[in-house]
């Protein structure tokens, strides 16, 4: 049976004990399920045994993460030997203390008796994709029904909430996030305490709390995802949050191409508010709080603050000047609160486990100042040329190398690894050579990249960092609200620029009036969506300036795919003369008789590439 | 439904543990189909129909279907995860319907995980 | 137009007659008729006393609604970055071309199909992704959905 994953027990072995180590080691499951099924009550009496037989300096008792195994739990592994007990309970604790760890005959009667499958299938822990993974913000993935309240309920859910509105004041709340050190999830990564401390000090009533699910990013889902997997943690933090800063009424702001999540986000508020724990005078403690959902119409500039507000009020989502900020005037003018569906996912567990279990996972040091460093884990959309593609939670400080070799499993079809874009269009992009940098919001920052909301988009030889460039400058040209003028001009420049480049058109210099736009762009534009909206152009220009002079002077696109600087061909070593390309070509461009090597008429040819995506034996040549 | 007090809660928690819990009698056996929009749209929902077909063919009275959010691997769905009482879960990943029938009478009516389709057994780490 | 003064009647009332709600209203208005139709916009600037241009400002602002009336299924061809490295872009082109389309948000003069392109679905791990009539395709090719389309058209014309 498997033991924690991500800290297996060779290094335990290792790493405490003192100067003797200890021999043995108890390896207690802490994970949601066994915990309500009484693992820190077991903890309790096991080290109180110990202490009784003087074995404490001997036998240690460690708590895990989830085995996956709830069903037997409390489970428990001993090491060396590797023994599984499950469905613990304190009354076994003396016996079992007595008989194995002191006499070391191990109790057969609370064996797990394995299965004879002969473990042909791999453990889920031994999994790369699963292994170096940690779900806080995911906690309930994959193993709740989302449409049942109850479920989320089994797992310990709306106990954070029930414990904030007996045992804390909203100031202590206010002090707990602050201590914990969470940063925006949304990728802003402004101290998630800080933020509610300035909302509840803000004058003004009512105030607000809303919860941006707009997750415009192209590439990145993990909203999307936590709203359909998991609705009510969103809720539930939300609801401390509101108990926090003084609000009464929250909004989510979702974005309309997410029907299912919208579906199941209406169904958890209404069976929240069929319990009572949305609506008034919630656990009978005088505290009310409701929340509406507000559906986006489609346009990326609304997971702007200031724009997502206007947008609610039933205005085209266009940004205000910041520095009046939201959290004192914000909706309606009043002061909100405006958090990320991932940040709030974590704020139930942070009240529950404590701010000292919290900053034991990331980076830095958050005790004097919550900029101090990185706490937590992060989920990021790992997508494009990776083998396993799909939503992963990390704690931060793991590297890039680690996320997307170890998790993802490398690139695939024997390709070359490029580079990583990550935060999104106002991100940038991460070369080879700084793959083991370690993941957190300042690292990222400081090699011209930013977190953001979390898509971290993997790209190989074959992408060009050109077209990177201008497929997000583009974007944000269509996105572009239009109210200032570098956002509007500047971006469209670039874009010229850019286009320009790709199509073999562009001059001598045109490099440096590039970034002498873009650096205008970053300091004059109205909104922090402006603002880094050339990173993307910048940070390939920092790591890939060979590329654009490439194109530049040489007209030549190294990675074959700006479509005016390439050709394709057909190698007829490899052709097989099958006629599929041909048959699919829709100008007709594809000459050849069965079982004889094809040709391609590059005067009727139009580079759709369809030839490219059929041919069964790799014969197309684009260069 | 009535309001929820505080101390609903455990009740709940236990009530639940009953329900879902394979060990409290509710079920030998756990289906859950992971339907996110990937699974969705990678075709959760003709996993779905043949599961409920299989377990109506079969007159079976012990299986609880379940359904859950993504279970994040994007790339291997449409998923499944099968719960036999007292043994650790098995995660079976890129299924078709032809597959889930063999699943089901192998694994779920014989006991014999199907280590063709299986992904692994166990599940991640939590909090 | 009696009909469409009902129908516009409704979602308004649905919505309370706020101004604040202008954006869901227009949002119901869009998916019953596939479009925003001019005369209905009339109807709610009277109804709602605000101006054209208020409606006119949101209903280009955002993404969501359309002038023109979109086809009976609408094709998003899904152009995130993850789609967008997988060649998403070059799907969206060989469908348009495939359909004699030449831009986007144009329906075919049957009024079968619109195509156009979105900003991410939300399911990167699928890429490349294209959305017909709702239904998601995952993983998908030029030559996979113009069989697809080519089967969805047949199906209509036997009807």
């Amino acid at each position: 049976m498997s033991v924690t994953p991500g800290k297996n027990v060779d290094e335990m072995k290792y790493e405490s004990g003192g100067a003797n180590g200890y021999r043995m080691y108890l390896m207690l499951c802490g994970g949601t399920g066994c915990v309500s099924a009484g693992s820190y009550e077991i903890k309790n009496a096991l080290e109180h045994e110990l202490e009784k037989y003087n074995l404490s300096n001997e036998v240690s008792v460690v708590m895990t993460g989830c085995n996956g195994f709830c069903a037997n739990g409390p489970i428990m592994v001993v090491q060396p030997d590797g023994i599984f007990y499950q469905f613990l309970s304190v009354k076994d604790v003396p016996h079992l203390v007595e008989e194995h760890m002191l006499k070391g005959r191990p109790v057969e009667k609370l064996m797990f008796t394995p299965p004879d499958e002969k473990s042909v299938v791999p453990k889920m822990s031994d999994i790369g994709f699963f292994k170096k993974q940690r779900l806080l913000a995911l906690r309930n993935r994959g193993l709740i029904d989302p449409e049942k309240i109850e479920e989320y309920i089994a797992r310990d859910g709306y106990k954070a909430l029930a414990k904030v509105l007996t045992e804390m004041k909203p100031e202590e709340v206010i002090q707990e996030m602050i201590a914990s050190g969470l940063r925006g999830r949304g990728g802003g990564g402004f101290p998630t305490g800080v933020k509610w401390k300035t909302c509840r000090e803000a004058p003004g009533e009512p105030k607000y709390v809303v919860c941006n699910a707009d997750e415009g990013d192209p590439g990145a889902y993990m909203d999307r995802s936590i709203i359909e997997g998991d609705p009510h943690s969103v809720l539930e933090g939300m609801a401390i949050a509101a108990y926090a800063v003084g609000s009464s009424n929250g909004y989510v702001y979702i974005r309309h191409e997410y029907p299912l999540a919208l579906e199941r986000l209406e169904k958890a508020i209404a069976d929240a508010r069929e319990y009572g724990l949305l609506g008034k005078n919630i656990f009978d403690q005088g505290f009310d709080f409701d929340i509406n959902i507000h559906c986006g119409a489609g346009a990326f500039v609304c997971g702007e603050s200031t724009a997502l507000m206007a947008s609610m009020e039933g205005r085209p989502g266009e940004p205000r000047a910041k520095y009046i900020h939201t959290v004192e005037h914000g909706l309606w003018d009043k002061p909100t609160n405006l958090n990320n569906v991932e940040t709030y996912a974590n704020v139930p567990l942070i009240v529950q486990r404590g701010v000292k279990w919290f900053t034991s996972i990331g980076t830095g040091d958050v005790s004097e100042n919550p900029w101090g460093g990185s706490k937590g884990t992060k989920v990021f959309s790992l997508v494009g040329k990776v083998r396993n593609t799909g939503l992963v939670e990390v704690p931060m400080g793991i590297t890039l190398r680690e996320i997307i070799f170890d998790i993802g499993g490398g690139i695939p079809n024997g390709k070359k690894f490029k580079a990583v874009q990550t935060g999104g269009p106002s991100g940038g992009v991460i070369p080879e050579d700084l793959l083991d940098l370690p993941v957190d919001f300042d690292q990222l920052t400081r090699v011209g990249s930013m977190m953001g909301s979390g898509g971290m988009i993997v790209m190989d030889e074959d992408d060009c960092m050109v077209d990177i460039a201008r497929y997000f400058i583009d974007f944000l040209v269509g996105e572009s609200c239009g109210k200032c003028l570098p956002g509007r001009e500047g971006l469209t420049q670039i874009s010229r620029m850019l286009n320009d480049i790709c199509d073999g058109q562009a001059q001598e210099g045109v490099l440096e009036l590039l970034e002498e736009t873009c650096n205008t762009v970053t300091s004059c534009s109205l909104c922090a969506l402006g603002g880094s909206a050339p990173n993307p152009v910048l940070s390939t220009l920092r790591y890939f300036r060979d590329e654009y002079e490439a194109h530049v002077r040489e007209k030549r696109c190294p990675a074959g795919l700006c479509k005016n600087l390439i050709t394709y061909s057909i190698d007829p070593d490899k052709c097989n003369g099958c006629m599929l390309c041909a048959r699919e070509c829709p100008q007709n461009a594809i000459d050849g008789e069965k079982k004889k090597p094809h040709k391609i008429n590059t005067d009727l040819c139009i580079k759709c590439g369809i030839c490219k995506d059929v041919c069964n034996r790799d014969a197309v040549i684009v260069k | 439904m009535p309001k929820l007090r505080i101390e609903d809660l455990d009740k709940i928690v236990n009530e639940q543990k009953k329900i879902t819990s394979l060990r409290d009698g509710a079920g030998r056996v756990k289906i859950t189909v992971h339907m996110g929009t990937c699974g969705i749209s990678a075709g959760a929902r003709k996993i779905m129909t043949e599961v409920m077909h299989c377990i109506e063919e079969s007159g079976a009275s012990d299986i609880i279907v379940t359904t859950s959010g993504c279970a994040g691997f994007c790339s291997r769905e449409p998923m499944i995860t099968v719960e036999v009482i007292e043994q650790a879960p098995v995660k079976y990943v890129d299924l078709d319907k032809k597959k889930v029938k063999e699943i089901f009478d192998e694994h779920i009516m014989k006991g014999n995980v199907v280590k063709d389709y299986a992904l692994a057994i166990g599940s991640e780490q939590t909090s | 137009m009696e009909v469409q003064k009902i129908e516009v009647d409704n979602i308004l009332n649905h919505w309370k007659r706020d101004k604040s709600n202008l954006i869901e209203m227009l949002e119901d208005v869009q998916e019953h008729y596939r479009y925003i139709p001019p005369q209905v916009a009339i109807t709610i600037a009277e109804e709602l006393d605000i101006s054209m241009n208020r409606i006119f400002h949101i209903a280009t602002f955002y993404k969501g609604f359309t002038l023109e009336p979109r086809g009976k299924y609408p094709i998003s061809v899904c152009t995130g970055t993850a789609c967008h490295v997988k060649g998403g872009t070059r799907i969206l082109e060989n469908i348009m071309r495939d359909l004699d389309l030449e831009r986007e948000g144009q329906a075919t003069e049957d009024q079968l199909f619109s195509v156009e392109s979105v900003r991410c679905i939300g399911c990167c791990g699928l890429a490349p992704v294209v959305a017909i009539g709702g239904e998601v395709h995952g993983k998908t090719s030029s030559t996979k959905m113009k069989k697809f389309i080519n089967k969805l058209r047949k199906k209509e014309q036997a009807q």
